[in-house]
């Protein structure tokens, strides 16, 4: 049991921000992306085209770098993004 | 309280039937579903998610509507909180609900509920990730309108298993995030899945039943293959984006003052009274 105590409080949790970028699959048509880009153009400006995408900036507490990243993983796949339509970035550094 | 018809599930008596219609901070027309129930001799109670998990148990009721509305403020992806949340806090309830093949509506915001919760399509039981999405109509805008609708189930669906095939419904849509999709790779093999399966319900169309094919207004927000509800593969989860507790009635439908004969109910009657005569032990 003590050996199970210190090895507990031997982990040392580190503070990590991850930002998970959340953005459109291709095929899917971007409506709100070509609705920017319709009102810029005829504001004067010279665009192309527009992409939307969606940022999360979420700071947690996990033991690595690794480790973060897959908890980070995990909230993109049960919430912050949906398989079918979206694609996700993950970049997580220490705080 | 008996087993009933092919799908297994509650039979009861119409004046015993409970029904839950389930809110959050956000819903909106849970009095308008709650009241087509009462209409029709169901109890029908409103209850808060944390109401029901403090002082209640979702197997006390028969049927499980989720209303429509913006839940937590559409906020990620609209339904998927409200989702995520009825999986955590009331999961266990939830699979064995749906085990004894009670049935479960969803309404607009609660249609994207059940997408999000993965019961809906829902091929294998509920998924683990959804298999769809109901995303930003095309053209982009919320719109609130009156659509037509054709019911294409051969009658696996409970909710409108008494309705003919091939009939038009004229039935309101107020929403920004209603086009159905399937992921590019996989759209047309999980299409021929719904058909197959008879899960496919209702598909937007004109007044005359010709199909939207995908062009404005007839189809409102661009949803593939004009898709506006569909089921589950027992036919006993039903979600839909256009709202039939604002078809109810004679005085909801916005062209009343111009007929000459005035029904006493609008089409959305059909679907709450298919639904309620399925559960219904016969007397």
């Amino acid at each position: 049991m003590k050996v199970f105590k210190s090895f507990i409080f031997s982990i040392k949790l580190m503070r990590y921000v991850a930002k998970i970028e959340v953005s459109l699959k291709s095929g899917h048509g971007n409506p709100e992306g070509e609705t920017a880009a319709h009102l810029l153009k005829e504001l004067g400006y010279q665009v192309e085209k527009v992409d939307v995408s969606k940022a999360y900036t979420v700071t947690l507490n996990a033991c690595s770098s690794a480790e973060a990243k897959v908890t980070a993983e995990e909230m993109s796949k049960r919430l912050l993004a949906n398989p079918t339509k979206d694609n996700y970035t993950i970049n997580v550094v220490e705080q | 309280m008996e087993k009933n018809f092919k799908h297994g599930g509650l039979k009861t008596k119409t004046e015993d039937i409970k029904i839950c219609v389930l809110r959050v901070g956000g819903t909106n027309c849970d009095a308008e579903t709650a009241r087509a129930f009462q209409e029709l001799g169901a109890q029908t109670e409103i209850k808060h998610i944390n109401e029901l998990i403090k002082h209640g148990n979702l197997l006390d009721y028969n049927m499980l509507v989720l209303p429509g509305g913006f839940s937590f403020g559409d906020y990620v992806r609209s339904g998927v909180i409200f989702a995520r949340s009825l999986n955590a806090k009331l999961g266990k309830q939830m699979s064995q609900f749906i085990d004894e093949s009670r049935p479960i509506l969803g309404i607009c915001n609660g249609f994207q509920i059940l997408v999000e919760y993965g019961l809906l399509p829902g091929f294998e039981g509920a998924d683990q990730y959804s298999q769809a999405t109901l995303t930003t109509n095309i053209p982009q805008g919320f719109k609130c309108k009156w659509v037509y609708l054709k019911n294409e189930n051969k009658g696996n669906c409970l909710f409108t298993n008494k309705i003919s095939q091939n009939k038009i419904l004229k039935i309101p849509i107020a929403h920004g995030e209603g086009r159905f999709l399937f992921s590019v790779e996989k759209e047309k093999q999980l299409l021929e899945k719904l058909v197959d399966n008879d899960m496919l319900v209702f598909r937007y169309c004109n007044e005359d039943g010709i199909l939207a094919n995908g062009v404005y207004p007839a189809n409102p927000n661009g949803a593939y293959h004009d898709i506006a509800g569909i089921c589950n593969k027992d036919g006993t989860i039903f979600g839909l984006m256009p709202h039939p507790e604002r078809a109810m009635y004679w005085w909801q439908e916005p062209d009343w003052t111009n007929k000459t004969h005035i029904t006493s109910y609008g089409d959305g009657k059909l679907i709450f009274e298919n639904i309620i005569s399925n559960i219904s032990k016969k007397q």
